[in-house]
Parts: structure tokens; sequence; C-alpha cells
């Protein structure tokens, strides 16, 4: 009796504990007023939001502000699903196995492209045949990095670095994470600059990058922007180049910053233009998804990003989380040109 | 603001209601999370990252390290108490911990891992905040040759846990390194044994492994033997005493794991998991009571607790100097700042003071006040196993698959308890031991990424591994364990005879 007894307070036990413990769902704060010409008729129901993070993750927090801004402007409950089995392997199966309905999405974008080229995953996000880009994310191409080194390396421009790496091949060292837009960006400048050979390739972490550039085991490697100035100015690391063409930083470089940046030649003051690209990060859905109902929810979107409530949500998600708001043909084609210097570069 | 000035505006912060009811409340949050297996102040804390946009940073911050700190220190009392450890990081309490609990005494454990606790973060968070930047200048100056090295010495020690059996010991080593080689590769992430299948593109989930191989030791072999009839009779219920005798006797294993959990600590990438393992081993292999450890000896319940504790303040040196990551919690907190607009860096220090001596000040006020709250409700705990164990076990089983399934994310993490569950059974059965396996499962994926990392950084070749000193000594430290081991004993043992034969 006391066994059965305790097997079902158990059993009472786990469902409840489990019914606590689902994905955690953006509340559907009254919507606004919706555009009574809208033809389709977007969204019925519950959107689900797959997030390839784990919950707190940079990106997770992105898309949480995403899709409380959904939320807001739909009516509808948005359910957050964090699951970063095989860096979003699983998710980006059921997204592709999704109905084209809208109401399953992902938010994610280069770096599981990058992923796709060095193997680890099965399909690529910027197929069309298989996968839909939807809406711009929070932040889509917004920020940059800087390619930095020792202060007391031997070279101070790229120029130098050239030199420098032909006269001792295999003597410099320099780290690249796999997966990031940085590894895109330093493996192209490097091909441009022909050393990409000469150069000793390693793979590291961004703590591991931090901590050898400072701990001079790793000779060159690139670091978000918003985080250069700091080591600039404390005199830990020496800038080469700042891999953007613009200069776009005013909104996250702090005013006593700013000469410290701007004294950074960018790709454009190199005649290295070329070597930019726009790596998005992006809303995906599955392949089918009509180019009215990716538009539905852009407008969706854009009403809400001009609401007051939004602006505050910007101003809370940070400096760098500006939401862009472009169109879905926008984003489809700035992801199909990252996907072309992805096969180029690493296939 | 000078240092004294941002002490005296944490200070004041502190002490209002608003500062006390987030620290304390953080605090006791965190412990009260850390004592529950699979559960941590890690979730809370993720759970909490939002808010970090609504709330003042400074205090914000503050209830983040204090449900570190309350998390840390509250892991000792699920693994004495329950013989799982709370949290990943108070895994190695376990072996010896329970086994006071099983004798009826848990509170003496309890005692020493209480006070073990505080002397690890008081003074690790005062060294952090006195030697932060001399400390993390230096830090960064070891590179993945250091890292493999002192991993491959704590496996080695690890081996020399194995209960005199060498081979069961090197055969549990081994079948850790097979499970740590299913999923992606250390460095570049090409798949390994996975069978095309995404539920082990990840690799098994540390905390899944865990709980399953405890829960099969405890649940299921006590609980379906009917070992534990009577055992909450026995539980002696009684105020904290202060163990003066035991640290004193445990002088130098509290110092020395204190310097481990601090070293561990401020190695980014390393964690809290790793110093208890590597302050354990260390201090088993050093021990002139070898025999007595793993049977309730409290010099492995000192180690560890002390060792975690002070990984805490390691931890925030190189974040705080550097604006570099010790640790997961770390990281998580560096997002906390991002949110608020605040980039660590090298000069966060300067840029920030306020926030950076709010860490500091509100960490040790926090765990001043676990210290109380725990040493006052000290007879609390042990009534927990007061409750009939056919009640008790269920909602500890449960609770155990709930934290399996919020650590992995998905209900394959519960199937991978399941599974570690019957490998831990099975190895009891074949009587191979199940320690060498859990922390050599912590420390490979550590060893493997930094072993290939070195050889990848190194321009001649891996010599590094032995022209960098501090390499070196780790080195020949674990050969010479491994050696000592392998016949050092027995030929030690035998010369011994021959001397007592010929004095015969």
């Amino acid at each position: 009796m006391k066994k059965a007894l305790s097997l079902v307070l158990a059993c009472i036990l786990v469902l409840a504990l489990f019914a606590g413990c689902g994905n955690s769902s953006a509340p559907a704060p009254a919507a606004p007023a919706k555009p009574a010409e809208a033809e389709v008729k977007w969204p019925n129901g519950k959107i689900t939001l797959y997030v390839p993070a784990e919950a707190g993750a940079p990106v997770d927090l992105g898309a949480r502000v995403w899709a409380d801004a959904l939320a807001a402007a739909t009516g509808e409950t948005v359910e957050v699903v964090n699951d970063a089995s095989g860096d979003g392997e699983r998710l980006i199966q059921m997204l592709k196995n999704a109905a084209p309905d809208g109401k399953t999405l992902f938010y994610g974008g280069m770096g599981q492209v990058l992923m796709y080229y060095s193997g680890v995953h099965q399909d690529n996000l910027a197929d069309t045949s298989k996968f839909t880009a939807v809406a711009s994310a929070i932040g889509l191409g917004t920020s940059g990095s800087v390619l930095l080194t020792q202060p007391d390396a031997p070279y101070d421009t790229l120029d130098q670095l050239v030199e420098y790496v032909k006269a001792n091949p295999g003597k410099v060292t320099c780290a690249l994470s796999s997966g990031t837009g940085r590894y895109l960006y330093v493996t192209v400048l490097l091909k441009e600059l022909g050393i990409y050979d000469d150069v000793r390739i390693v793979e590291a972490t961004s703590t591991e990058t931090t901590t050898g550039l400072l701990g001079g085991t790793i000779n060159i490697a690139s670091m978000n922007d918003s985080k250069t100035p700091q080591y600039v100015i404390d005199g830990s690391l020496k800038p080469l180049c700042l891999l953007r063409n613009d200069r776009n930083y005013d909104n996250y470089i702090k005013p006593e910053e700013m000469s410290y940046m701007d004294a950074i030649p960018t790709y454009v003051d190199l005649g290295l233009e070329h070597c930019y690209y726009t790596l998005p990060t992006a809303v995906f859905g599955p392949a089918g998804m009509s180019p009215e109902l990716c538009n539905a929810i852009v407008d969706d979107l854009k009403i809400l990003f001009e609401d007051e409530w939004v602006a505050r949500t910007k101003e809370q998600a940070g400096r760098n989380n500006a939401y862009d708001g472009y169109t879905s043909a926008e984003v489809a084609e700035f992801i199909r040109i990252a996907d072309d210097v992805c096969k180029k570069v690493l296939q | 603001m000078t240092f004294l000035n941002a002490i005296a505006a944490a200070l004041q912060t502190v002490f209002t209601l608003k500062g006390a009811l987030y620290i304390f409340g953080g605090a006791f949050l965190g412990m009260f999370l850390g004592c529950i297996p699979g559960l941590s102040g890690g979730t809370l804390i993720t759970l909490l990252l939002p808010l970090m946009w609504k709330i003042d940073p400074v205090l914000g911050l503050a209830l983040l390290i204090s449900i570190h700190i309350g998390s840390t220190s509250g892991g000792c009392i699920g693994s004495i108490l329950l013989g799982i450890p709370g949290t990943s990081s108070s895994m190695a309490t376990v072996w010896d911990g329970y086994e006071f609990t099983k004798r009826g005494d848990p509170v003496r454990a309890l005692s020493a891992a209480v006070v073990s606790n505080a002397i690890g973060t008081i003074p690790g968070l005062l060294l952090a905040a006195a030697l932060s930047s001399v400390i993390a200048t230096w830090a960064v100056k070891l590179g993945p040759w250091e890292y493999a090295s002192m991993c491959f010495a704590s496996i080695a020690m690890v081996v020399a846990l194995s209960k005199g059996d060498i081979v069961k010991g090197l055969v549990s080593v081994g079948l850790a390194v097979l499970l740590c080689s299913i999923g992606s590769d250390a460095v570049y992430g090409s798949q390994r044994l996975t069978f095309g299948s995404v539920n082990l593109y990840q690799g098994f989930n540390v905390v899944n492994i865990l709980l399953g191989m405890f829960a099969a030791n405890i649940i299921l072999m006590e609980f379906a033997r009917n070992e534990k009839a009577g055992a909450g009779e026995k539980i002696q219920v009684r105020r904290f005493k202060f163990p003066g005798r035991d640290l004193l006797d445990n002088l130098g294993n509290l110092i020395r794991s204190f310097l481990t959990g601090m070293f561990v600590g401020f190695l980014p990438g390393l964690g809290g998991p790793t110093s208890t393992v590597m302050a354990y081993s260390n201090e088993k292999a050093l021990s002139k009571e070898k025999e007595k450890w793993g049977h309730g000896h409290i010099g492995g319940v000192i180690a560890p607790e002390t060792a975690n504790n002070a990984g805490i303040g390691g931890a925030l040196i190189p974040m705080i100097a550097l604006g570099v990551p010790g640790d997961a919690i770390m990281a998580q907190l560096m997002v906390a700042l991002t949110c608020v607009d605040i980039e660590p860096g090298p000069l966060f220090m300067r840029q920030h003071i306020d926030i950076v001596y709010m860490l500091f000040v509100g960490g040790m006020i926090a765990a001043v006040f676990i210290l109380l709250i725990q040493t006052l409700g000290m007879p609390l705990f042990p009534m927990l196993l007061k409750i009939p164990y056919h009640f008790l076990y269920p909602a500890i089983l449960i609770l155990c698959f709930i934290g399996a399934y919020l650590s992995a994310g998905n209900l394959w993490g519960v199937a991978v308890t399941l599974g570690a569950c019957l490998l831990g059974l099975g190895m009891n059965s074949c009587k191979i031991p199940t320690m060498p396996f859990l922390m050599t499962f912590i420390l490979s994926k550590l060893l493997e990424r930094n072993l290939r990392l070195g050889f990848n950084y190194s321009i001649n070749g891996g010599l590094d591994f032995l022209t960098r000193p501090v390499s070196l000594i780790f080195i020949l430290v674990g050969v010479g364990v491994l050696c000592w081991n392998g016949f050092g004993a027995k030929l030690w043992a035998r010369r011994k005879a021959k001397k007592t034969a010929d004095n015969v």
C-alpha cells in the first residue's frame, strides 16, 4: 500500500514538475491594431521560435527580444525553444520538416551556414529548396571586428604584416574560431593578402583567442570591435585593421573611445572593400513559405519596431542589438551573397 | 572613485533594504538550488539574465554573484546527505562525505564542508580584489601546453584513486575516455562515433552522467537492497560543531586545496569541477591515510569544498582584469554586463570600480550570510533524512530526472541519465571503480582539446610541452605518480621487506 501510494505521489510530482519546466513562452501582450487589408491570415495560433543555443547565451537574449516583439505585434504566444544539440542540428532538422505556415521559425544565421561547410550540419540554411529566409534578426550585420596583435609585434600595418609573414613563413600564428563570422572575415582577408598559406592557422574559442593574444601564444586574431578600444587604450593590444568598410559604430562605441577606433584603418582606407560581406543573423522558416507570408511577418515586426515599447526594448537590448528591419527579399539576398562567399572560401 | 570609496559605496548599497534583499535572497536561493541534484545557481542565473535590462546593474551583479556563491556552497549538502552531488563541482565530496551519513554522523562532514566553503570563498575574493591584475597578467601567459599537462597529471592521480587495483582503474579511465570521444571532436567539430544520430552530436552531458552514476549507486543499490531500512533512526540530528580539530589536522590540505582552487579558477575555461577533482586526487595522493579516503576521511570533504569555493575568486580574476571569463558562470556574468552596456575588459576596473567592488563586497557578505544560515540551520539538514526513504528517494529520483532534462534541454538527457545508471550498475557488478571514471570524464575533453591545441600552436612539433617549465613540472608529476602506482610501491614494499628480513 505504502509503495503504491508513493508511486502515485511520484507520478503526480513528475507530471507537475514536467508541466513546470516547459520552454518559456513570451506572453501575448495586447496586439496593436493590424492593417485591415492584410491579405495573409497570419498567425492563427502559437508561434514556435527555435533557438540553436542554450538559454542565456547572447544569441538567445536577442531571440527573446525578437520573440517578445513578435508576440506584442501579433497578439499570439511566441514559444522560444532552446536546443544546442549538435550546434543546432536537431532544430534545423525539425525546421526542415515543419509546415511552411509561418508558425515554426528558426533564429540563427551564418554560424549554421559556416558549420554546414565545415561538415557539422547536414543541411544548409541558405539552401532555398529546404529553407526560407524570412526576416532580419536583432542586430543583423551591425557589429564588426578588428584584427589585433601584440604591441611589440614587428609590424604596425597590414603591409608590414604581409612583408613579415613572407619573410618568416610559419612563424605567425593566427587564431580562428570555426562557425563564426570572424572566421570567414579573417580567412578572406588572409587569402586576399596572399599570406594564408604562410600563416599558422589555429583553432581557438573566443576566450582562448583573447587569452592567447594577451599572453602572446597567438600573434594575430580578430576581436569584436565593441571590445577592442579597451585593449588598445590599455596598451595590451595593437590594432592592424578594422574588418569592415564603414565606421558606423557611433551607437555603441563610447565617445572617449571614438578617437582610438577612428585611428584604425578600414577596408576602404586600405582598398580592400571587396573583402567585406554582411553576414546576417536572420530568422528562417521551412521551404515553401510564400513571399506574402514572409512580408506579413516583416510587416508585423515593422509595425512593432516603430512602437515606443520597442524603442525601449531596443535600448534595453544593448547598443549592438539594433533591429535593421530589412525585407525578407533583402535578407535572402544577404544570405545568398554570404553563402557564395562561404562556398568559395571554405569548400 | 578610489577603491576605499568604492568599498564604502558597496557596503552602503548592501545594507539598504533592497541591497540586503538582493544579496541574502540570491544567496539563499542559490544555496537551495545548489542542494538539489541537477539544478544549480547557473540555472537561476540564466533565468534572471533578461531581467538585467530592468534592474540596477550594481545590485543585479551582486544578486548574480550571491546566487553563484550560494549554489557552490549548497552543493555539498546533497553530496553529504544523499550521496548525490547537488552541483557538478561537489561531485568529489560524495565519496567521503556520504560515508559520514552512512555512519549516522552527517553533521561532522557538513560542519567541515560549511567552514571549508567560507574559507575558500572569503580569502579567495580578498586575494582576487588585491591581486587580480598581477595574477591575470601571469595567467594568460600559460597556454594549452600547461593546461594539457595539468590535466594529464590529474588523470594520472585519478588512476591512483582506484583502490589498489590499477588495472581496473585504467579500465575505468579508458571507459571515460571512450565515452568522451563520442560527439563533435574537441577542436574542429568533426563527428566521431555518432552513427548519424543528432542526439550524439554534442556528446554526453556531464550532469546527466553524474546524476545517472550516483543515482544508480545510491538509490538503486541501497534502496532496492533495502539497506536503508531503519537508517533514518541512526542519523544523529545535532547542532553545528566548529570542526577545529579536523581543520587543524588538515591544515596543509586546506591551504593546498585553496591554492589549487584559485589556480584552476583563474585559468580561463577550466571550471569548478576540474579544481575539485584535482584537489581531491592531489590530497589523496599526499595523504598518510590513503586507505581511509573513500571510506569517510574528513580530508576528502575539506579538499573539494575548499577548492570549489576558492575557484569563485579565482575565476573572477581574469574577468575583472582582462575581460576573459574564468568559467561558465563568469561568462554568464559577462553577458549580464553587456546587457547593461558594460563591456568587460582591461579598463573594467577603472571605468566601473563600483561594480567591481560590489562583486567582491557583495560576494563576501553573501559568503558570511551562507555560513550563518548553514551553521544555524545545521540541525535541519539531517532531519531531511528522517523522512521515510520510500518517500524521500522517489522524490530525489524525480528531481534527478528533472535536473537531467533541464541540463540537456531535451528528453535525450533523461535517456542518457538512465543509460549512465545502467553503466554504473554494470561497473559495480564488475567491481570497476566509478570514481576514476567520473573524474576522467570531466578532465578528458579538456586534455584532448589542449593537447591538440598545444601541438597546433607549437612551431617545434610539440617540444613546448617539455620546454615550458610549468608544463614540464606537471608532466613529471604525472609520470611520477603513474610509475609509483604501477611498480614503485611494490618495489618499495619489497625493499622494506628485504630490509626487515636482513635485520632479523
